[in-house]
């Protein structure tokens, strides 16, 4: 067993060094940056079977539990952990063929949203949480802007968007902390219960704005499709796929562990399917490919909060799945576009038509990613909607499972006029070099395949996850021991 | 009657204050306005923390040879603590901000939003 | 004692609303520092003398300071 904290500190450290690694070797921070996200998925699997078997609690600067800031990392923070590390690893093996104008600094704030992105599904303290989110944040804010130009106003528009959030969540903190008297997750999910119920509506509500932001959900997300559309590849990449999924759980954390009321998971869940219904009909009409990804990711999040927001265990389960199977396609989906892009040298899904013949492997893995998406069978993508479809007709919400199936539909619209446009029609423009994206590719086309043929690989972690979201009693023991 | 104007003026100046920071943000078209309207909130947040830890007749939360250790007399530092890490969360992303804006400024020639040719909404 | 600290609440939310409709940026900018001014010396009532210094330090005076920077690296700048 490794200790836990490595995730977070390793990063942290590597990416404050990462300018003296930049003055030792010019290719030394792309190396850093991967070795950095490979030896945390070493750390999350060495603990891998003990987690699964209990939840670990590191207690930091050896205090007991209510005292000191601690760490939880149970089956869903594991769960999370992976999706992110994984994703940062993924997108560090992409970076190696990518040339950035300060690539110390981009890899410094890399790592650093890795780190941030990480504490916020360990922690098991409020304000820590925030502090997290804090950092994930302004590592974002920056990358955002390394792309130039319009990229800024994009990174200004999130900046503004994120700092109005960061107001509400702290002021959310604020009460929970005069009505509960401790920061402590487990304790203040003990004692929800006597929060005066006026004022738990309202702090619910502030942590709802402040966490929204993050998870994207529907009326704070306006900032997502420029953020998409104008960031790097590699970085509307790890937005998509980890930090996306940190503020799902940062969300799922608060709504269930702390707050648990069937009338806030209603709230979600009307929430989650407005922002599915909207973002795909806006995805249906995108000329640009990149806004065409950034709204199917919002209507993928949606799809996520509204599913388990229905809060039963079939329906969460089928929930977390998706949120992994989503990381793992859109990260795909963004990388083979942002080669079809580079080679095309236009957004425009019109300049894209004929590149299925020349560039075949990204051409292939927007396709396969596309696939998932759309629930081809074999493909993970399948069983997770499958699951999703069935547990919202058990829940018997048919007004929701026909929203979903609508919304598969429009999906099979606009993704198949992309497939259509890489290989049916003749090449237009003039194709320029661009990076290869082999190892990636191959990589997430494996996980895909794998979890859409043996998805038994996944079941127990996302049972075990599922089981400790839905009961918040078993985290308030295991955290403050038999009080 | 004192006492009561005392301890909600300091609720409801840090509320208001918040919003007037809220509806700066919205309102404004200047993108300095709107990042001290962003400071502002932030004031706004962090005078309502404190004023929650806050006892009526307790000291400071310092130790020292003048006030004996009896807890009960001092008020709350946890929520001081919160604020002195907000308040330089707070900074770092308007410094953040404002390097954003000398860029656009760089690009654009403008600091008015709406004047930036604008990424659709 | 408790009108005083109404009294530059008052002040205080005053200025705030001058920061946001005065035209000229620079006064802007000092109104706006003037709300963290007030905001330490009520942290000071309030008995977190530890906020009230990094307020009046990080709040009034540097954000402050980097707001004139910014603002002298673009319209102030470009006019002279």
């Amino acid at each position: 067993m490794v200790n836990l904290t490595l995730i977070i500190a390793i990063p942290l450290l590597m990416s404050f060094t990462m300018p003296i690694f930049k003055m030792l070797n010019q290719k030394l921070p792309k190396v850093i940056a991967l070795l950095t996200t490979a030896f945390n998925l070493l750390v999350l699997t060495a603990n891998f079977s003990q987690i699964m078997d209990s939840a670990i609690i590191i207690e930091l600067g050896g205090w007991q539990a209510p005292l000191a800031i601690n760490l939880y990392v149970g089956p869903l923070a594991l769960l999370a952990a992976f999706l992110i590390n994984g994703s940062a690893f993924i997108l560090s093996i992409y970076n190696l063929t990518q040339d950035y104008k300060f690539d110390d600094k981009f890899y410094l704030l890399f790592l650093m949203i890795t780190a941030g992105a990480s504490g916020m599904v360990m922690t098991g303290d409020l304000f820590n949480l925030f502090v997290f989110i804090e950092i994930t944040s302004i590592a974002a804010y920056s990358l955002t802007a390394f792309a130039g130009r319009d990229s800024y106003e994009a990174s200004f528009k999130y900046l503004v968007i994120g700092g109005i959030g960061s107001v509400f969540m702290l002021l959310g903190i604020g009460f929970t902390y005069s009505a509960v008297g401790s920061l402590n997750l487990a304790e203040i999910a003990a004692s929800a219960g006597l929060i005066n119920p006026l004022l738990l509506q309202i702090t619910a509500l502030l942590f709802l704005i402040g966490v929204g932001i993050e998870a994207e959900l529907f009326p704070l997300n306006f900032w997502v499709p420029d953020l998409y559309t104008e960031a790097p590849t590699a970085v509307s990449g790890i937005m998509s796929g980890a930090v996306s999924a940190a503020g799902i759980y940062a969300l799922a954390r608060i709504f269930f562990t702390l707050f648990p009321a069937q009338s806030f998971l209603n709230y979600l869940l009307y929430l989650g399917a407005i922002t599915l219904i909207l973002g795909e009909l806006i995805a249906y009409q995108q000329k640009n490919i990149k806004r065409m990804l950034a709204y199917s990711s919002l209507a993928q999040m949606g799809l996520i909060v509204a599913v388990i927001s229905l809060g039963t265990e079939g329906a969460v389960r089928a929930g977390l799945f998706q949120l992994v199977n989503h990381s793992i396609l859109k990260i795909l989906l963004f990388i083979s576009a942002g080669v079809l892009i580079s080679a095309a040298g236009s957004k425009n899904i019109d300049d894209l038509a004929g590149l299925g013949s020349k560039k075949k492997t990204a051409a292939f893995g927007f396709t396969i990613a596309a696939m998932g998406i759309l629930g081809v069978p074999f493909l993970n993508g399948f069983i997770s909607k499958f699951m999703i479809i069935s547990s919202s007709l058990n829940a018997d919400q048919f007004l929701l499972t026909v929203l979903i199936l609508l919304a598969a539909v429009i999906e099979i619209a606009y993704y198949l006029k992309v497939v259509q446009k890489l290989y049916f029609e003749d090449l237009k423009i003039e194709v320029k070099k661009t990076a290869v994206i082999t190892i990636p590719v191959v990589l997430l086309t494996l996980m895909i395949f794998g979890l859409g043929i043996y998805p038994q690989l996944i079941a127990d972690p996302l049972e075990k996850a599922a089981a400790e979201l839905i009961n918040n009693g078993s985290y308030i023991m295991t955290v403050l021991g038999g009080m | 009657m004192l006492n009561f104007l005392e301890e909600w003026s300091f609720f409801g100046g840090s509320i208001l204050l918040i919003l007037i920071g809220l509806y700066g943000v919205i309102t404004r078209k200047n993108m300095i306005k709107i990042l001290i309207s962003l400071a502002l909130m932030d004031t706004g947040v962090n005078l309502m923390l404190v004023a929650l830890g806050y006892v009526k007749a307790a000291n400071a939360p310092i130790l020292n040879s003048v006030v004996q250790t009896n807890t009960a007399a001092f008020v709350d530092p946890i929520p001081q603590a919160l604020v002195l890490t907000s308040i330089v969360i707070g900074t770092a992303v308007l410094g953040l901000g404002l390097a954003l804006v000398i860029k656009i400024y760089d690009k654009f020639s403008t600091l008015d939003i709406s004047k930036i040719r604008g990424l659709k909404w | 004692m408790p009108l005083i600290s109404s009294f530059l609440i008052l002040i205080m939310l005053i200025a705030a609303l001058a920061a946001l409709f005065f035209d000229n940026l620079l006064n802007s900018i000092i109104a706006a520092g003037l709300v963290s001014l007030i905001a330490s010396v009520l942290f000071y009532f309030l008995k977190a003398p530890d906020v009230a210094m990094t307020e009046a330090a990080i709040g009034a005076g540097l954000t402050t300071a980097i707001f004139v920077l910014a603002l002298y690296k673009t319209e102030r700048g470009k006019s002279e």
